[in-house]
């Protein structure tokens, strides 16, 4: 008849936790990595996810820098040459899968337009560009594809507060 | 919540000056005690008559009827006669192991005695009695106690050890005061050296707090009174915890025994009665954690978190009326469908079937339930869920379109709660609460309807 004192404590606190818990796997902030098997091109692009999921579904922002060269953090304000939002996001136990919302139109991280000098030459186009990852809550590794090219890809998870800012160029001042 | 808690430890002193308020022993028996109370056991030794000593007769002793009898008549002890006394030490498992221990050293030390081996008649019969004297062998045969130690005074006399033999015979003496060596049959020397023993005493007879110096063996660590008759007195020596109380009574007052009871009965603890006091209370308060979720939802489940209070009035045997209200805000669904917290107010009141079981109560009552429940705004867009409205194209997200908005709704509906409390100290009880609701009126319709849910809480009982 008598309970263990813990019992009533433990049930209500499992209880709150299945009403209230939300899925965040994936969320946060992941930086390309290149290495012998993901390749970057020297003076190419490098891409970082800004990724929020809810349940099953991925949104967010992937923002473009230019590689400013060896041994040199390309993940700088100076060097961002455009953001786009994801779309069409989903995300699974391992895995996530993102298309690029309107790859051709890049945004700015402000209204000053921040991005247009680093960004010359203007970067190569990349029709239907589409992200497909699995990995875990440290690393993502996957394929970019561009039109027919696959491109392998490394990113890991980096830390800091997620942008969800990327404006319009008709909203460049 | 800080100043719910307060006025409740407020109210709640008060209620402990008003439901306890000082009574007499006396006045408290006037009153019915209940199959809960505990009475005050007292053991009644056999009485030990000295009267011999002193050359009186040995007739029956009205007043001792009257202690007894008198001590009977109230209803807050636990009185357990000289014979169920004697039975209790001699029903006593150390007691029946010891016994024939003691019976075989003394049989040897007699026929030591008879075969005149003094030394070790006076050394076995010694031991014998200590035996007889540690399981408290003299409260149920006296006598043969008596007997012992007077056969180790005459060993000790004819050993020459006249003042051992005189103290041996004393001791044989207020063990069993009726024991007499007779002229004729004993010898000569050994009888007078018995009645000089005996005029010693009747001289200067020892205090009755020295013949009752210790607490007998009784089972327990119930009160114990022994009793000692005079020609002219009673004399009573209780044992009660650490305590020993003496007393004495004239026995030519016409109601003696009943007089020197009542002044026992007062030297006694009344006995304990706190649940009766606890369960007469009928007003019962408490407040504690509240938790539930919405079982019909626009989005997935999702845990409400909060604070709850309950007052529950006894209004009759196995009907209370119960009034509940708890504030709660919400946590988030595993989508994040929900896109701002909600917090809901809910009030309950309703008669409930309660039942109390020692220190456990249980509750089940139907009512009505009265909530108020703020604004509720869900999406299932997650650029909705990321973005800032003006950061986010509306072709991903449009914020007037994709976001569901609804106003802060009132509710009605029946309600259904389950209770079970223990309480753990004096007034004070843990309990928890199951709830279920179903709503057949709003304001708004938001979507939101049975909940079901639970609470853990303190409690006190007040009135």
């Amino acid at each position: 008849m008598r309970a263990r004192p813990t019992t009533p404590v433990a049930l209500l606190i499992g209880l709150s936790v299945l009403g209230c818990t939300s899925e965040r796997e994936f969320s946060g902030i992941w930086q390309q990595i290149c290495d012998d098997a993901h390749p970057c091109a020297e003076g190419g692009l490098r891409y970082e996810l800004h990724l929020g999921r809810y349940g099953d579904a991925l949104t967010g922002i992937l923002v473009r820098y230019r590689d400013p060269g060896p041994d040199l953090d390309p993940f700088r304000k100076s060097n961002d040459c455009g953001c786009f939002f994801v779309d069409s996001g989903r995300a699974g136990d391992e895995t996530v899968g993102f298309r690029i919302d309107a790859l051709g139109v890049a945004g700015y991280p402000d209204s000053e337009g921040t991005r247009s000098l680093s960004c010359e030459p203007a970067p190569p186009e990349c029709p239907g560009g589409t992200f497909l990852l699995k990995g875990d809550a440290d690393v993502l590794e996957g394929t970019l594809t561009c039109g027919d090219v696959d491109v392998p890809v490394r990113f890991e998870a980096a830390t800091g507060r997620t942008r969800t800012v990327c404006l319009a160029p008709e909203r460049i001042e | 919540m800080s100043r719910l808690l307060a006025l409740i430890l407020v109210v709640g002193a008060a209620g402990v000056g008003w439901a306890a308020p000082p009574t007499s022993d006396a006045a408290r028996l006037n009153l019915e005690l209940g199959p809960e109370f505990t009475r005050t056991t007292v053991w009644i030794l056999p009485p030990l008559d000295h009267r011999p000593l002193l050359g009186a007769g040995t007739a029956p002793v009205p007043a001792l009827e009257g202690l007894i009898a008198g001590l009977q008549a109230y209803a807050n002890l636990d009185v357990r006669t000289p014979d169920r006394t004697s039975a209790a030490i001699a029903g006593a498992a150390a007691y029946r192991r010891a016994l024939p221990l003691a019976r075989s050293a003394a049989a040897r030390g007699s026929e030591d005695y008879r075969q005149v081996r003094l030394s070790a008649a006076v050394a076995g019969l010694g031991e014998a009695v200590d035996a007889f004297i540690d399981i408290g062998h003299q409260l149920v045969a006296g006598t043969e106690v008596g007997r012992t130690e007077l056969t180790r005074g005459l060993a000790l006399l004819e050993t020459g050890d006249e003042v051992g033999a005189a103290a041996a015979l004393r001791r044989s003496l207020l063990l069993a005061p009726g024991v007499r060596l007779r002229a004729g049959v004993d010898r000569q020397a050994a009888v007078d050296a018995q009645e000089r023993a005996r005029v010693v005493l009747a001289e200067n007879l020892p205090a009755a707090q020295a013949v009752f110096a210790q607490r007998p063996p009784v089972p327990g660590k119930a009160a114990t009174l022994q009793i000692r008759i005079l020609p002219d007195r009673l004399e009573v020596v209780l044992h009660d915890g650490g305590r020993l109380v003496t007393d004495q009574q004239a026995l030519d007052a016409p109601d003696a025994g009943e007089r020197l009871a009542g002044r026992v009965w007062a030297c006694l603890p009344f006995g304990d009665a706190p649940r009766r006091r606890i369960t007469s209370r009928k007003l019962h308060l408490d407040a504690g954690f509240a938790w539930f979720l919405f079982t019909k939802a626009p989005v997935e489940l999702f845990g409400n978190v909060g604070v709850s209070a309950t007052a529950s009035w006894n209004a009759a045997r196995y009907l209370a009326l119960e009034a509940s209200a708890s504030l709660t805000n919400s946590g988030r669904d595993r989508e994040e469908d929900l896109r701002a917290d909600v917090p809901v107010g809910r009030f309950t009141a309703g008669p409930a079937f309660a039942t109390d079981a020692g220190r456990l109560r249980a509750a089940a009552g139907v009512g009505v339930e009265v909530s108020v429940i703020g604004p509720v705004q869900t999406t299932t867009n997650p650029a909705c869920k990321y973005f800032r409205p003006g950061d986010v194209p509306a072709r991903l997200c449009d914020f007037e379109q994709d976001v569901d908005h609804r106003a802060t709704a009132w509710t009605v509906g029946p309600t259904v709660t389950l209770g079970a409390s223990l309480r753990l100290v004096d007034a004070i009880y843990v309990g928890v609460r199951a709830q279920g609701s179903m709503y057949v009126f709003r304001t708004v319709d938001n979507g939101l309807d049975r909940p079901v849910g639970g609470q853990i809480v303190l409690g006190y009982q007040l009135f």
